[in-house]
């Protein structure tokens, strides 16, 4: 802390400071400068004491000298009584914030970075894993950034751009940029986490040295036609969301994302764990409407100057809650490549990298990576003119200030995926085929969902989505994915409503010796995104979107039994996914094979080999051919049954089962709580009747255990089978 | 409610349902009953109908319904229609009569495009019981409505078995890539049964193929080429149908179902009984969904059906016949 600089100094009087008591401090010292400044500044301890949101006792302590405010208490303190916090800390510079700092930077005011305490229970976290939760590629990066992008649209359905700025920054640059982060403040937390040896202290160590000896890369995003980030400095809202918490996506049901993991994919490119944000709101937060600038890093737990830290630390204005938004310092903004004049967000990856690879890549590489990612999972969303993609290169200030990159790209997916964009046209355009022919047409049939009940918050019941399946034959170079190129032949891609790519599936195996093809499925909202529409979208549509959404992982890669799914819909709900992916593969099979020239029937006595249905092979199984039973008062059911089966030469095991009956399926079985036979010589064991050899039939009771029923007794039906049916080589006694 | 065992009483003797009329799109279709199978055959109507409507009559009989509902309170009637392949249910309640108490009648409503294959029509009488509504008390044998022809399973019996050109431009793609091939199968919906192709463009397999009185070696050469044809064709069969069969795992251990596509259903109810003889089928499933499919058992399965195969299509019988023949023939 800033105390431990102080220096031993005369005493001083501070009774009018402290309501009348007298104490002696060190004259020259940080609590000597704190009373002159309260006395200035016309303040008693109570007022600035819930300046800071701390208590009067702490600030007298803090006058007396005998304690220490925190950093960010600290930093509130110097705001609340108008002084410079290096003055008040050291003495080093004028006592007034408002005075030009010595080194004529231009910043006016200076931010701070708050790091949050270790908690109190000493507790050591050491990292975020939700940083660790996914490949950290440049593609997965491109997928979060545009998927959170799409879900702020200022305007549902509303056009959102996004650009890709690669800027390579050496020498005064990199200086200008570091000073304008605080980086010495921020560079004493990174060395300590290096120092603690865990697996992102290595990373970290090893960003450090690059800092100092490289040139320093940053990715800056903007996007335009979104909402920024609004809210408040804590609590609920976009900028909490994507700059404060956890896990929290603030979004509804239609959105791409829904689980507020992604953004850590932001700081794991980060070669120093840290991520800018600058954004216009296009409503007012807090009264303010205007520019808003914050950052994050994202360290592991780590000591510093005697203080524990929990990990994460904010940039910002201090306030008496730690760092909250610096607002409207345009020039701070500039410095960082944050400045921007329309709504919406930008932020700053510092020391980007592609984490997911164990080479330096040049900025150009990594360019082509994030356009060709842009291309091949959002390419829905562009032909259906929602978004617009552009990565840019910039080498130093100059040219970005001129706006003159070194290479820059306007992702077009004619370009990209040409295909595919001619596909989702012909369907807007009305022009698929009910076959797929020679003539270069696409194809088009319904893939139906049937989704099912949703139980869980706004359900509904039952409903039937049609899906749009198109096919179209993919040429010869469709499997190149080299320059540009992001389509593959015999895939099948699906997305749903925002237009971002959610599914990869081959589609080997289903057209077995087919001509090569491409196959898009547009699922839930994704069929009125690319054909457009004002009118209210069909509730089976809607139902549809949120039951794919809730079958998506984190990842937001695939449709599949998640949690969500199964708390929120109806049982069998796995069933109609997995029946829908594979009814959309048949669907292609369907469309790609035309029908064949038949030379006539084959000979009957090869078909006879192939009887089906007509007759079933003899089960000589056992068989129950009598079955009653009834509930009793304790909620059991008390069956009675009696099974034939053929005489078998050695001993056997017999195991009955009570099951419960579904509308469909086979019923589930349940424990019993006792099992008593009625025919001579069987003995019940485990759940089960052992039968001497040569049985023919077997009589039993039992009474079943409601600790397994799957619902209460009185409101089942249930049937009396074999389960199963073994031989058992020891004797029966 | 055949073997189904209630926790309160049920209308006995159950009612019975029939189908008294068919409409698409508003014409009516009566030709498209078969009562005598409990079947309507809606793809015998015209072409590219977007809506079938199928008048319903659910009778009881009267002096019982009166006994059951002074006993339960008043019955009220539903009929659903299940698609398998499509997972749709569709209901509709079914309206009292006014002048007879037993009689219940309506109709439902069915969009072509909510349907494939077959649907199950069913009926049911609810009533209060023990102070809760709708629960079944009765359920009349269903009927099949056929959406789309049976794919000569169930009516026909017997696979389709199809000479094609290999060679020619329209052929099956599979059937153009072995084009050198006696035969394929063609497996396309999962719910549509496949085809075993043959090559028609194979000199000299139409004459070894064709059905007609033969003896001595040629009689042998066309049993050894069929029902190798024949024990190879059924082994895929059991390998789709095998990977076709519903396993979830919902946290409570895992539960099996059968495939959803009935001509799979049916292939592992002919199949499995004979690969493991005296099971009961509820134990086949089991093993189907788990042992069977993995390694080792997968191996062991295999070898057992394909000497299970070779006797369900008789192979072992005509090679002993073969033999039997050939040294007749020889000491003639």
């Amino acid at each position: 802390m800033r105390q431990s600089r102080r220096h031993r100094d005369p005493t001083i009087d501070l009774s009018s400071a402290t309501k009348g008591e007298k104490m002696t401090i060190i004259e020259d010292s940080t609590a000597a400068r704190l009373v002159q400044a309260v006395r200035a500044a016309g303040l008693n301890r109570t007022e600035l004491a819930r300046s800071v949101g701390a208590v009067p006792a702490e600030v007298s302590r803090w006058l007396k000298g005998t304690g220490t405010p925190t950093e960010c208490q600290f930093n509130a303190m110097a705001i609340a009584l108008g002084v410079s916090p290096d003055w008040l800390a050291h003495g080093t510079v004028p006592m007034r914030a408002a005075d030009p700092p010595p080194d004529g930077a231009g910043i006016a005011a200076r931010p701070i970075w708050d790091f949050r305490p270790a908690p109190r229970d000493g507790g050591r976290d050491f990292g975020n894993p939700n940083v660790w939760a996914f490949d950290p590629c440049p593609e997965v990066l491109v997928r979060e950034v545009i998927q959170n992008s799409l879900d702020a649209a200022a305007e549902a359905g509303g056009r959102v751009e996004v650009a890709f700025r690669l800027i390579r920054l050496a020498a005064a640059d990199k200086r200008d940029f570091l000073r304008a982060l605080e980086f010495d403040d921020l560079r004493e937390h990174l060395e300590a986490a290096a120092a603690g040896g865990q697996k992102l202290g290595a990373l970290l160590h090893d960003g450090l040295a690059r800092v100092d000896d490289q040139d320093l890369l940053l990715l800056v995003v903007d996007d335009r036609g979104t909402v920024g980030l609004t809210g408040p400095e804590r609590g609920r809202g976009h900028f909490t969301a994507l700059c404060r918490n956890n896990l929290d996506s603030n979004k509804d049901g239609a959105a791409g994302g829904a689980f507020g993991l992604g953004k850590a994919v932001l700081w794991r490119a980060s070669r120093l764990a840290t991520v800018l944000f600058g954004s216009h709101l296009s409503r007012p937060a807090e009264g303010r409407s205007d520019r808003r600038l914050f950052g994050r890093c994202e360290l592991p737990w780590h000591e510093h100057r005697k203080s524990e830290y929990a990990g994460p630390g904010w940039f910002g204005r201090p306030a008496a809650a730690g760092a909250e938004s610096i607002r409207e310092d345009d020039e701070r903004a500039a410095a960082l490549y944050l400045d921007r004049e329309a709504a919406g967000t930008s932020l700053c990856v510092v020391g980007f990298h592609d984490a997911a690879s164990d080479r330096d890549r040049s900025p150009d590489d990594l360019a082509r990576d994030l356009a060709r990612a842009a291309a091949r999972d959002f390419f829905p969303a562009m032909v259906a003119g929602r978004l617009a993609v552009r990565v840019e290169v910039y080498d130093g200030r100059r040219e970005y200030d001129g706006r003159r990159p070194s290479w820059a790209r306007d992702v077009e997916p004619d370009e990209s995926v040409p295909a595919y964009a001619r596909m989702l046209r012909a369907y807007r355009a009305g022009e698929t085929v009910e076959q797929l022919g020679d003539d270069g047409a696409v194809a088009s049939r319904p893939v139906a969902l049937a989704v099912p009940e949703r139980t869980a918050d706004a359900g509904h019941g039952e409903q039937v989505h049609r899906a749009v399946l198109l096919v179209a034959a993919a040429g010869e170079e469709a499997d190149d994915d080299g320059e540009g190129r992001s389509e593959r032949a015999n895939h099948l891609v699906a997305f749903r409503g925002p237009g971002m790519v959610v599914l990869r599936q081959s589609l080997q195996g289903a057209c077995l010796g087919a001509r090569p093809v491409h196959g898009l499925l547009l699922c839930g909202l994704a069929p009125r995104l690319i054909a457009g529409g004002a009118a209210p979208a069909p509730p089976a549509d809607v139902a549809a979107e949120r039951f794919l959404q809730a079958a998506e992982p984190p990842a937001h890669d695939r449709w599949t039994a998640t949690p969500t799914l199964r708390a929120s819909y109806a049982r069998g709900c796995v069933s109609r996914l997995e029946r829908f992916l594979a009814a959309a593969t048949d669907g292609v099979r369907q469309l790609v094979k035309a029908p064949m020239e038949d030379a006539g029937d084959g000979p009957r006595s090869l078909k006879d080999l192939f009887r089906l249905g007509d007759e079933r092979a003899p089960n000589d199984g056992p068989r129950v051919i009598e079955q009653s039973g009834s509930v009793d008062a304790a909620g059991r059911w008390a069956v009675g049954a009696r099974v034939r089966l053929n005489p078998a030469s050695t001993p056997t095991r017999l195991t009955p089962a009570v099951y419960f009956l579904g509308e469909s399926g086979d019923g589930v079985a349940v424990a019993w709580a006792a099992l008593e036979p009625g025919t001579p010589g069987c003995v019940a064991e485990d759940g089960g009747l052992l039968l001497p050899a040569g049985t023919r039939e077997v009589r039993f009771t039992g009474l079943t255990d409601p600790r397994s029923h799957p619902i209460h007794a009185l409101a089942s039906c249930v049937r009396v089978e074999i389960k199963r049916f073994t031989p058992v080589r020891e004797a029966l006694s | 409610l055949k073997d189904i065992i209630f926790a309160y009483g049920t209308l006995e003797p159950p009612p019975r349902l029939r189908v008294v009329a068919v409409r698409l799109d508003g014409s009516a279709w009566p030709a498209l009953i078969k009562p005598a199978d409990s079947r309507v055959d809606l793809f015998e109507g015209k072409a590219a109908w977007r809506r079938a409507e199928l008048d319903l009559e659910l009778a009881a009989d009267r002096e019982a319904v009166g006994v059951f509902e002074a006993q339960h309170g008043e019955l009220a009637a539903v009929a659903v229609a299940h698609a398998a392949p499509t997972m749709v249910r569709q209901s509709a309640r079914l309206a009292r009569s006014s002048c007879d108490r037993a009689r219940w009648g309506g109709t439902l409503e069915l969009d072509r495009d909510n349907f494939r294959g077959r649907a199950l029509l069913r009926s049911r009488l609810t009533a209060s019981v023990g102070g809760v509504a709708h629960r079944p008390v009765a359920e009349p044998a269903g009927w099949a409505v056929h959406f789309d022809e049976p794919a000569g399973l169930r009516l026909g019996g017997r696979l389709r078995v199809r000479w094609v050109d290999f060679r020619a431009e329209g052929a099956d793609p599979l059937a153009r890539q072995f084009a050198e091939s006696t035969h394929v199968v063609a497996f396309r919906a999962a719910d549509e049964p496949p085809e075993l192709l043959l090559n028609a463009s194979f000199e000299g397999l139409d004459d070894l193929l064709r059905d007609g009185e033969r003896d001595g070696a040629g009689r042998g050469v066309h049993d050894l080429l069929r029902l190798g044809i024949a024990r190879g064709v059924w082994l895929e069969l059991v390998a789709v149908a095998m990977a076709a069969i519903r396993a979830e795992d919902d946290g409570g251990g895992a539960r099996a179902d059968w495939p959803a596509a009935e001509w799979q259903r049916e292939v592992l109810r002919r199949v499995l009984p004979r690969v493991a003889p005296g099971k009961p089928e509820r134990e086949l499933l089991e093993l189907a969904a788990t042992e069977w499919r993995t390694n080792p058992g997968a191996g062991e399965f295999y070898a057992r059906t394909e000497a299970a195969v070779g006797d369900m299509i008789g192979a072992d019988e005509s090679l002993r016949r073969l033999i039997q023949a050939r040294e007749e023939g020889e000491r003639s």
